[in-house]
């Protein structure tokens, strides 16, 4: 049987924007205030009366061409062979170069740790024959996660059967969260008219 | 990679089926892999399996199955029962941060007593006995006239335990808080067919018309209504059109999403009844024999409610009011949804009954995908049950004969109006001050002792309102209680839930069984042989004797090990009113109500406009307050997680409008309430519909999701009470019982940054919709300025 | 939908992952590095009147390249576990060939520093030669640490180690003026008034040197800009960003203006022989530098990505 590869599916027919899976991952992964490991981002396009909401729920895309595990000095970061990438919390040292090198802006220092942190496909349930936390917890099934290298997996089958996207796909790092039917707005910040009314303080000095 | 075939894909799909008792539209992959893996957790080191026991989600009123995962003793997470036939192992936001409110930091853990004048948040601790006694003793210095005892709470639907209690002692007066949101719809739905409420089939159905709901963010049901309903959308292909107020979360799913005028509900549903019965597409069999009017009286009778008129009224074009009927009569299965905000007008309970009725033209009522009739086991209280007092007229409104059941923006009102006598009042995990419609009068009532002698809080938290007792009783959290939960299904089959604890309650607090029972016995002068059970689960037992199929299946053994039950063979018995008919005075969908017209409304549905939005002037706007998927209500501001989510509520303005205010996006305003909020209003108190606070100040939020002549503000949040967390504030962990530290609680950030909203409930006046009682949330009119400060 | 407006209605704060001690630590080997590279030209030209600038040179590279790396650990969120960097090193990230340069090049400095002090010409020489790869890896590897963060679209260009090797030589030559400037002013009296006109001539070629060097850096800076602007969206934002957003004031006003134009016109211009001018150019210019580094790294990381 060919290697395992863990990837995650996101039907966006299916969201709801409910932010079930962003408080599943802080209760599962004790993600601290103030840092996420998974978040919803929500836009709104169009002139009254034709307006659309849309929904990108964001984490780690557990890259295949992982820069932040390329560029991690100490090895703390790295790949398993089932593709997902995680962080050796015993190992880093907090220099954020992986954090800076994420073009994903998914990576976190855990202020309580003081280390860095990220989704990691909840490795320690997925290794006890569990779903993922977000996974689970998301009330309109949204969210698939298997192995996609067999094809008898739900998301094998969904990926083979569905067109799908990833996030800038111009970094060429290959991310392993796939998306059906996201709009393109949502997905990248193209819009030269793009009011950041939620980010203009997104800027947070840790001086 | 293999590639697979349709049909290989539909044989999987066919497997998956199988695994499932209950026949049902959801994705049978995705459910065997929940099946599989749901209801279970590992610690996150040492991988190995945490303990569990099922309980129930008490965050809304949904009630999911939930699992709590315990390791030494600690509830470390909440996750969804896979058991459960709403939520299926799933769970919401509010759902997994229940744990937050379980170890709220200040939470309050030793009964308090009040050491200073009311309000002034001086307390001593005292125990329990102490408590006991004096709580006791002031109740029975009211024993010879026991309706003085009121008794409120969130939902007495429930708190069975609170009515056997308040009856035991002999007072009618358990007043329920439920009635301010759904009495409209509950009186619509109860003399149109004879059931209080309704259950759309949405997994099953074709089409779905959401009128003044956002399923995708709140409703009774939500997390086993919402999968439901993205489950008929993407299974079943069905077609969604919404018509709301704002740009919502449900319109993102929805084929078509149309802003209406708000209020206008009826007009709109009228109208596309006028133009299915004009067009012959009604199902004149189910009419004929199911209803009590006559298709030619009906057609005569709508026939007023021309789409042109309803466009002028809705905003709705009449080409789109023509389509959408059309296409709604054709498409078979069809239904409605309409939840709170529709009937939360002053013609609200004729909002309702015109929506119900295009099921009815349409045959869509209680057959598969279509309107359902609400599915719920009726739990009987344990024997010996106290015998229900002579209503009061704070229970019974003389005034609203119809209600059938209480409105308690009322009762407070006239509590605070002194035409109903208090001597004690207890209020139980209800928070009126924040919630209600005018809470600040009721606090000033709080605060004076002659209009209430005394205030017994049975909370876990220092709420706005527990903050105005003299005396605290420190009651456990649903995560650490015991009760039985019964449900509308949307699932359409009707299931048996338990609420256990699943920690031990946290230090000196106390369930409202235990605290019950030992009033009672304290009391005594009778009421003590009511709660003369051995345990709580001898209590429990008692209530679910009287159900078959579960007490063979295992009865309460059976509940906690699985946290529900439900027949395993049963499948929705959509049409059983065909035996016995409906359970109307005609045995009839009653869609001429007698009852309505002996009241001096219309028999039939009919279009009243609200009278507060006659001739609005330019600046004169219609303010919404919202749910969110993140907050419930009063409920869950105390949960960080949520909080950091969601801690403010600016107000949504049109960019037009704005424009032509001189308002831009981020400025401080003031929202103001104007005279004409209340016109029509038959007020039964005496203070009239005018609420003490008359502006609320926020930030301007630019959006163009919103109808021009409505802002809108979210619910939630703006609490001047119920503790640090729900109010943005850092908690110091040395601050804190030890049971109860959490350092995030150190993190909080929102406070310094955004700040807390505030609670524009409290600028709306009490408005008791005339026919239902239900609170008209919807009819506040208001200004918006620029703040001058 | 054209020419939709789209509204951010939700999404979360980021954290800023790289603070100014990062920048600082840029700045500091810079110096280091700048400082070097004058101190082996002057021992390689083996001029008498260019013998104390060597000195003071040699010595400050090694001393300001300790400094730099303090910066480094103490930016760390772990800074105990430094030493991961040695034990766990991986060749694919440009930090692990910096903690071996840093760790290389210092006692590579204090060893030449020993040299050229005790005059051994001949091993200064070597050393130097040997060195100045060293110093500029040192310095250029703080480049590739910016541009090969891919994510962030004004770090992520093939020109941004020589934008720093350039921009640390010229704040390593505006570091040895002021510091030459100030021995010949108060340490050097006793020298005799020709080895005083010899040295003065000599700042004086310095800062012309320097000047050029800014014109160099200029080039780049611009060519990047224009670049950025016609690259992809990211990059036009980042573009943008310093030239019309929040980091405008400090790139356009203090990093070209201050640091570069006007020490050019104070080194080039009618003020060339003023040794006052020149140190005032000289400080601006390591100002400018600064500033550089601050924008660089703050205002990279502060276009959202998300
Ligand atoms: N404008 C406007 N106003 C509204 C609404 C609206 O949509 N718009 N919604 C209305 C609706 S639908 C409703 S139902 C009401 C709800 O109004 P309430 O019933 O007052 O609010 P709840 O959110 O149900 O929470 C009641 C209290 O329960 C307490 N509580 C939380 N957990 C526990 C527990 O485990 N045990 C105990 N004993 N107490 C607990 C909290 O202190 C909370 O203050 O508000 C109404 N107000
Ligand atoms: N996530 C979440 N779920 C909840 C709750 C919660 O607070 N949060 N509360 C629970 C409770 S207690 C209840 S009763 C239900 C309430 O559930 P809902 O009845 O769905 O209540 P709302 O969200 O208040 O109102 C629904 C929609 O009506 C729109 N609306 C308001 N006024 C008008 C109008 O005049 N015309 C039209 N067309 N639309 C209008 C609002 O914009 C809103 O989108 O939800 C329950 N579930
Ligand atoms: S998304 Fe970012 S953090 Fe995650 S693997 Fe890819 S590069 Fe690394
Ligand atoms: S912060 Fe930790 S994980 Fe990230 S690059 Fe540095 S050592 Fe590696
Ligand atoms: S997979 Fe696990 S770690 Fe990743 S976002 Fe989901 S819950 Fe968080
Ligand atoms: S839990 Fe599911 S539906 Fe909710 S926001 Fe996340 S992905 Fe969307
Ligand atoms: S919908 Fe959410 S809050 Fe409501 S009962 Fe279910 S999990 Fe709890
Ligand atoms: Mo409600």
């Amino acid at each position: 049987m060919a290697k395992k590869r863990y990837a995650m599916l996101i039907d966006m027919r299916r969201c709801i924007g409910c932010h079930a899976c962003t408080v599943a991952c802080k209760a599962e992964n004790a993600v601290p205030l103030e840092v996420n490991a998974t978040w919803l981002k929500i836009i709104e396009k169009g002139k009254y009366p034709d307006t659309r909401r849309y929904f990108l729920p964001r984490m780690c895309n557990n890259c295949t061409d992982a820069i932040c595990a390329r560029n991690c000095p100490t090895q703390a970061t790295y790949k398993r062979d089932d593709g997902i990438v995680v962080v050796d919390q015993h190992r880093c040292i907090g220099c954020k170069y992986c954090i800076a090198s994420c073009p994903y802006d998914v990576r976190f220092i855990n202020p309580l740790k003081n280390i860095v942190q990220k989704c990691y496909f909840c490795v320690h349930r997925v290794e006890s024959g569990l779903v993922p936390a977000c996974v689970e917890s998301c009330p309109t099934r949204a969210m698939i996660f298997g192995d996609k290298n067999d094809s008898k997996s739900e998301i094998a089958q969904m990926l083979a059967t569905n067109a799908t996207e990833v996030l800038k796909q111009e970094m060429e790092t290959d991310p392993q969260v796939f998306y059906i039917d996201a709009d393109e707005t949502v997905m990248s910040n193209v819009e030269k008219k793009i009011n950041y009314r939620a980010e203009s303080s997104l800027i947070k000095l840790r001086l | 990679m293999r590639k697979i075939s349709r049909r290989d894909f539909l044989k999987l799909s066919a497997a998956g089926t199988a695994v499932l008792a209950i026949e049902s539209q959801l994705n049978p992959l995705a459910e065997a892999m929940e099946l599989m893996t749901g209801g279970r957790s590992v610690n996150r080191t040492s991988h190995l399996p945490r303990s569990f026991l099922p309980s129930t989600c008490t965050q809304c009123p949904a009630g999911c199955g939930i699992m709590g995962y315990v390791e030494e003793s600690r509830l470390v997470k909440i996750g969804g029962n896979p058991k459960h036939i709403n939520n299926q192992g799933t769970l919401c936001a509010r759902g997994q941060a229940g744990i937050n409110a379980l170890y709220d930091p200040d939470r309050i853990l030793k009964p308090l007593k009040r050491a200073g004048g009311r309000g002034k948040n001086r307390w001593t601790t005292i125990d329990w006995r102490q408590a006991y006694d004096e709580v006791a003793k002031t109740m029975q210095q009211i024993r010879s006239n026991p309706a003085q005892f009121v008794y409120l709470t969130e939902d007495l639907r429930q708190d069975m335990l609170g009515r056997r209690f308040t009856n035991a002692f002999g007072s009618p007066n358990a007043i329920g808080a439920a009635a301010i949101f759904d009495a409209n719809k509950k009186v619509a739905t109860e003399l149109t067919w004879g059931a209080a409420g309704d259950m759309p089939d949405v997994a099953r159905t074709k089409y779905a018309l959401i009128f003044g709901a956002n399923p995708m963010e709140s409703h009774p049901q939500f997390v086993g209504f919402v999968r439901r309903l993205v489950d008929g959308i993407q299974q079943n292909q069905a077609k969604v059109v919404t018509f709301d107020v704002r740009l919502t979360n449900t319109s993102a799913l929805a084929k078509e999403a149309y802003y209406v005028n708000p209020g206008t509900y009826s007009m709109l549903a009228l109208s596309m009844a006028n133009i299915i019965m004009s067009e012959g597409l009604q199902d004149s069999g189910f009419i004929n024999q199911w209803t009590n009017v006559s298709e030619r009286d009906l057609a005569a009778h709508l026939a007023q409610f021309t789409a042109e008129k309803a466009e002028k009224e809705t905003g709705v074009a009449a080409n789109v009011i023509r389509r959408i009927a059309t296409e709604f009569a054709r498409t078979k299965p069809a239904t409605t949804v309409s939840d709170g905000m529709a009937s939360s007008h002053l013609n609200g309970t004729q909002n309702e009954r015109a929506i119900m009725l295009l099921n009815v033209i349409t045959g869509n009522v209680d057959i598969r995908g279509g309107l359902c009739l609400p599915r719920q086991y009726d739990l009987a209280d344990a024997s010996p049950v106290p015998p229900a007092p002579v209503a009061s007229s704070l229970s019974q409104p003389a005034e609203l004969p119809l209600a059938g059941q209480q409105s308690i923006e009322r009762s407070l009102q006239m509590i605070q109006d002194r035409k109903y006598p208090v001597g004690v009042l207890m209020s139980h995990g209800y928070n009126p001050v924040y919630s209600n419609p005018d809470g600040d009068a009721f606090a000033e009532a709080l605060k004076d002792d002659s209009l209430i002698p005394y205030h017994v809080a049975v909370t876990p938290y220092m709420t706005e309102t527990a903050a105005l007792a003299d005396i605290i009783l420190p009651e456990t959290t649903y995560l650490e209680g015991w009760d039985i939960e019964a449900r509308p299904s949307p699932e359409q089959v009707p299931y048996v839930a338990l609420r256990q604890p699943v920690v031990p309650p946290l230090q000196d607090s106390k369930s409202f069984f235990d605290i019950a029972t030992e009033l009672s016995t304290r009391v005594a002068g009778g009421m003590e042989s009511y709660f003369n059970f051995k345990s709580v689960e001898d209590y429990i037992d008692a209530r679910i004797a009287g159900i078959s199929g579960l007490m063979s299946a295992g009865g309460l053994n059976y509940l906690k090990q699985y946290g529900i039950w439900y027949d395993p063979k049963s499948k929705p018995d959509y049409g059983a009113y065909a035996t016995g008919g409906f359970q109307t005075p005609s045995g009839k969908i009653e869609v001429s109500s007698p009852r309505l017209e002996q009241q001096g409304y219309s028999a039939l549905p009919n279009y009243d406009p609200v009278p507060a939005f006659n001739n609005l002037s330019k600046d004169e706007l219609v303010l919404t307050i919202y749910d969110t998927a993140i907050q419930s209500d009063a409920k869950t501001a105390n949960c960080m997680w949520l909080d950091e989510i969601l801690h403010d509520n600016p107000v949504l303005i049109n960019p037009q409008t704005a424009a032509s205010l001189g308002i831009k996006d981020g400025d401080k305003v003031t929202v103001v309430r104007t005279a004409r909020t209340g016109d029509g209003v038959r007020s039964p108190g005496g203070t009239g519909v005018d609420a003490k606070a008359r502006s609320v100040q926020t930030t301007a939020f630019i959006t163009e999701g919103i109808h021009p002549r409505v802002v809108a503000m979210a619910n939630g949040v703006g609490h001047t009470g119920f503790g640090r967390i729900a109010q943005g504030k850092k908690v110091d962990k040395s601050s804190v019982e030890r049971v109860l530290r959490d350092p995030n609680t150190e993190l909080v950030w929102w406070g310094e940054k955004d700040g807390t909203g505030v609670n524009p409930k409290k600028i709306v006046p009490v408005m008791p919709e005339p026919a239902g009682g239900g609170q008209a949330w919807g009819d506040v009119v208001v200004t918006v300025g620029k703040s001058s400060d | 939908m054209e020419n939709s407006d789209v509204n951010v209605i939700y999404s979360v704060q980021h954290q800023l992952p790289l603070v100014m001690y990062i920048g600082q630590y840029f700045f500091f080997t810079g110096l280091s590095a700048g400082s070097f590279v004058i101190s082996v030209i002057a021992t390689l030209l083996g001029r008498k009147e260019f013998k104390p600038i060597g000195k003071i040179t040699a010595i400050l590279a090694p001393i300001l390249l300790i400094i730099a790396p303090i910066n480094l650990i103490a930016d760390l969120e772990q800074p105990l576990r430094f030493w991961h960097l040695f034990v766990y090193y991986n060749w694919t990230s440009p930090i692990t060939y910096g903690s071996f340069l840093l760790t290389a090049y210092p006692i590579m400095g204090i060893i030449y520093a020993v040299m050229v002090y005790t005059d051994r010409q001949k091993a200064a020489k070597i050393l130097g030669i040997l060195g100045i790869p060293l110093a500029i890896s040192v310095h250029g590897y703080t480049g590739f640490i910016l541009a090969l963060a891919k994510a962030r679209a004004l770090w992520n260009t093939a020109a941004m180690p020589t934008i720093f090797l350039v921009s640390a030589m010229v704040s390593g030559i505006g570091l040895v003026v002021i510091i030459a400037a100030a021995r010949w002013k108060w340490f050097d009296k006793k020298a005799t008034p020709e080895d005083r006109r010899k040295d003065k001539r000599l700042i004086l070629q310095l800062a012309q040197f320097m000047a050029y060097i800014i014109m160099l850096d200029l080039f780049l800076i611009v060519s990047d800009i224009l670049v950025l602007l016609t690259a992809h969206s990211d990059a036009y934002q980042a573009g943008m960003l310093i030239l019309t957003g929040n980091f405008a004031p400090l790139f356009l006003g203090v990093e070209i203006f201050l640091g570069s134009i006007v020490p050019m016109v104070l080194v080039l211009g009618p003020t060339r022989y003023s040794l006052r001018a020149i140190v005032i150019a000289s400080i601006l210019v390591n100002i400018g530098v600064y500033a550089m580094r601050f924008v660089m790294v703050i205002g990279g990381q502060s276009i959202p990505l998300s």
